[in-house]
Parts: C-alpha cells; sequence; structure tokens
C-alpha cells in the first residue's frame, strides 16, 4: 500500500471532482517511484451522500473519468460514515483475491455548502428513516442517546467527553492539514483577540473545562453533546493505492502492509440488546486482530471513529484497549493522550481534523504516522 | 412474521434533546429556542423502540433514563401531504 493525501476543511467553491483530483494529484506525486495512471486496474470510491449534496449520484465512474482511469471498472461504495472503510476493505479483497493487483481506493464528499438544519436532515438518512429519523433522532441525537445509556450505566461524566475534545484538539494543533489546526486554548485566544478587537465584553475562561462548560462557548447541539463533542460539517477527499505485496517496491521503497481487516453490521440503534457497545465494531475488530495474529495489547496506535466524543469513548471499549465502561476513566487519566500508553487520534481524530461523512482521514493519518 | 399487540407502557433507555434540529422538525416549529426530546423506550414485553418524549420537560430534569413511560401519539404536518401520525411517549 502506498499512501496518501487528505484534505479537509472548507472547500465552497470546488465540486467533489475537484476535490477527489486534488487528492488523487497529491497521492500520485508522494509514490517517490513513479505512478502511471494506466497502471490502475479498478477504483473503489466511498461517497456517501453526494446525491443530497450535489446532485450527483453514480460518483465512481466520474472520479474515475476525472482521473484518467476510463475505461478501467469503477465502484461506488456508500455505508455512512463506514464509506471508505469499507471501500479499502474492498480493495483490499480485490487485490488479495488475485484479481488486481494495483486498485485505487478513495473517499470524497462536500458539505459546508448547505445549511446545518439541511446537513442534519441529511445525515439523518445515515439513521433508520422510518423508525429514527421519523421521530426526529438526528445523527447527533443518536449518540448523545448512546452516551445517556453510557453515562447511566458506567457513571460516564460530561467531563469525560470535554476531555476528549481537548485532547483530539490538541493532536489536531500538530496537523497542518487538519480543518481545526488549533488546541482548545488556542481557540479561547482567538475568541478573546476578537471580542477585544470588537470591543466587546471579554471573556476570561481559566481553562478548557470552563470554556467547554460555558453554554455560550460550548452550546448543546444535541443534549448531551454539545458542539465541541461533535465532529465538524466538512468537505474533503483522500486516496490510497494498494498494490499486491510482491510489486509494492516497484512503487516505493517504503510500502505499508495492510496484515488485517474487519467488517460487520448492526441493527437500528433501539434494536440493539446493548446500547453502549457497537457489536459491529467488536466483530469487525475481532476479525482483524484473527487475521494479523495480534491482540489489542499489541497496538501501539489507534485512529478511531470519533465522530461525537461519546463514539471514540466507546470505540476504546469495543477494540479491547479498556473494559467496558472503562473507557471514560482512560481518558481522563491521560492514557489515550500522544505521550499514553494506548495513544487514540494523534491526527486530532475527526473532531479536529474533520469529517466527510464518507470518513477516510483517520486511516490516511495512520498511514502516513506509519510512514514516518 | 406476525403482529403482536403492546400494552404501550414502558421505561425509558436513552435519551436526547435536540437542539440543531433538522429541517423537516423546522417545519414542526422546532427549534434552537424549541428544542425537543426523543429517545429510547424498553417495553414492558421486552422489544425497545424510538420514540419522541412529551410532556415532560428536560430543562427542569423531567427526563431520566429508567423513568416510566405510556404510549401517545403526536400529528405532524408534512408539507404538501396528509399529516401524518408520530409515535410518541409521555411519563406513566
Amino acid at each position: 500500500m502506498v499512501p496518501e493525501c487528505v484534505n479537509s476543511g472548507t472547500h465552497k467553491d470546488k465540486t467533489v471532482r475537484d476535490l477527489f483530483v486534488e487528492a488523487f494529484t497529491e497521492m500520485k506525486a508522494s509514490v517517490d517511484r513513479g505512478l502511471d495512471v494506466k497502471d490502475i486496474e479498478a477504483l473503489y470510491v466511498g461517497t456517501a451522500m453526494t446525491e443530497f449534496f450535489e446532485w450527483q449520484g453514480h460518483t465512481a465512474p466520474i472520479m474515475a473519468s476525472w482521473v484518467g482511469m476510463v475505461p478501467n471498472p469503477a465502484t461506488r461504495i456508500e455505508d455512512a460514515c463506514a464509506t471508505s472503510g469499507v471501500a479499502v476493505r474492498e480493495g483490499v479483497i480485490a487485490v488479495a483475491s488475485g484479481i488486481y493487483d494495483v486498485v485505487l481506493v478513495g473517499g470524497v464528499e462536500r458539505m459546508t455548502a448547505a445549511s446545518t438544519e439541511y446537513v442534519t436532515e441529511i445525515l439523518a438518512a445515515g439513521g433508520d428513516a422510518f423508525y429514527e429519523a421519523a421521530v426526529g433522532f438526528t445523527f447527533p441525537g443518536l449518540y448523545a442517546a448512546i452516551a445517556t445509556a453510557h453515562m447511566h450505566k458506567y457513571g460516564t461524566k460530561l467531563e469525560h467527553f470535554m476531555k476528549v475534545a481537548t485532547k483530539n484538539h490538541n493532536n489536531g494543533a500538530l496537523n497542518p492539514k487538519a480543518q481545526f489546526n488549533a488546541s482548545i486554548r488556542d481557540i479561547m485566544s482567538m475568541r478573546t483577540a476578537r471580542a477585544k478587537e470588537k470591543g466587546q465584553p471579554v471573556p476570561a475562561w481559566k481553562d478548557e473545562m470552563e470554556f467547554l462548560n460555558d453554554p455560550q462557548s460550548n452550546p448543546i447541539v444535541a443534549w448531551p453533546m454539545r458542539l465541541f463533542d461533535c465532529s465538524p460539517i466538512t468537505d474533503g477527499a483522500a486516496c490510497v493505492l494498494l498494490v499486491a505485496e510482491e510489486i509494492a517496491k516497484k512503487f516505493t521503497d517504503n510500502p505499508i502492509y495492510i496484515i488485517g481487516t474487519g467488517q460487520g453490521s448492526d441493527h437500528a440503534l433501539h434494536e440493539r440488546a446493548d446500547l453502549t457497545s457497537f457489536l459491529s465494531a467488536k466483530i469487525a475488530a475481532q476479525q482483524a486482530y484473527e487475521m494479523a495474529g495480534v491482540t489489542p495489547e499489541d497496538i501501539q496506535l489507534a485512529e478511531v471513529h470519533d465522530c461525537f466524543t461519546i463514539a471514540e469513548i466507546i470505540a476504546t471499549e469495543d477494540l479491547g484497549f479498556f473494559k467496558s465502561g472503562v473507557g471514560a476513566k482512560a481518558v481522563e487519566e491521560g492514557l489515550t493522550a500522544r505521550n499514553g500508553s494506548k495513544p487514540v487520534n494523534t491526527s486530532g481524530g475527526l473532531k479536529a481534523k474533520g469529517h466527510p461523512v464518507p470518513e477516510m482521514p483517520n486511516f490516511i493519518f495512520a498511514t502516513k504516522t506509519l510512514v514516518s | 412474521m406476525e403482529c403482536q399487540e403492546i400494552k404501550g407502557k414502558g421505561e425509558l433507555a436513552a435519551f436526547t434533546v435536540i437542539v440543531v434540529v433538522p429541517a423537516k422538525m423546522v417545519a414542526q416549529g422546532y427549534g434552537r429556542d424549541n428544542p425537543y426530546c426523543t429517545g429510547i423506550v424498553e417495553l414492558e414485553e421486552g422489544p425497545k423502540i424510538s420514540a419522541l418524549i412529551i410532556g415532560a420537560d428536560p430543562r427542569r430534569g423531567e427526563v431520566r433514563v429508567g423513568m416510566s413511560l405510556t404510549v401517545d401519539f403526536v400529528d405532524f404536518i408534512e408539507m404538501g401531504e396528509e399529516k401524518k401520525t408520530i409515535l410518541a411517549f409521555r411519563p406513566a
């Protein structure tokens, strides 16, 4: 596998094809021994909701056309927030099957041009339209409900969620490609400076927790999830080149090997026996660990899905890093910080880095970290 | 598959108060100044279901995981459509 490229942020003037071509161009330039587009045999591209955002369906051949891959097979994957993760897995399966040796996988979405109310409505389509969205559930709302169940069962506190946000922003401050390339302290300083400039009352937050407890600076989105518990609305694209192990050295001196992968599925939230854990993530992790021949103890760095802060806490439990209900305490004790025993989302996570829904940035960052 | 009648009584298993509302709920009059509560109810018969939670003010701490609920229904008027009946629960 050869990385990389991810661009997240606000790009209202660009379309999904612009963003994807940009990511592809950067990826191509990063292949140290060179890549001829003609060598790419197939494309698996994740776009979750382009029909809603720019009235563009059938995105795979469009992307193939714009990166010069026509007439090779191009397949679009849609699996909500797992979209691009599944695209990578489909690419891995295709190469492992022996059908292809060189495959491009990627993900792209452009969301910021739409109003928050419209984005909220569109994202709810990733849930169950007839049972969840129909009674007003939004995506932040579903994770918020999960958070109340976790709080009730394990005593998890709002402060634990705030610790996740603070950690991920601290990490995002070191990532130049992050949508929020700033720690919460940086954001506090910016807000204070802006208030002074405008001659408004200058807020006097003592620390991050005071800022995050202030309903003015951190308003509720879906209680108990506040603004800084939610990953932002983002425009972004990313892609990765997957090649067969035998020919990897033709492209780069430093290939990264994918040694395990897994995937699962689950019911609508209300049908799940346990509201505080994701069965699909547990199953996927078990499969990946087994294929790779490793255990959770062997993992030295994890990029997990933190669309909301509660999701990161639960992911660290489902992946077996911590026992059920202990993920919150682990954040509090700094175990998941960059210098902790189990660093999680050192990229800044989706929280700071941005969350174009197909969600590839965390995967890309992990591979880039491995390269460097 | 067969239909089974349920009594419409249960306990709140999880909930949220939605302040940033989707376009569809804006049309029902909800918004930042008028949030709504939605949740997951564990029915006496065992299964769980998603529903609006009405008749209790979450800002006054009146909505809690574990509270007893009874079924109710709310009519929504969808733009350009006939009225639509939405599943809701209220404190028992």
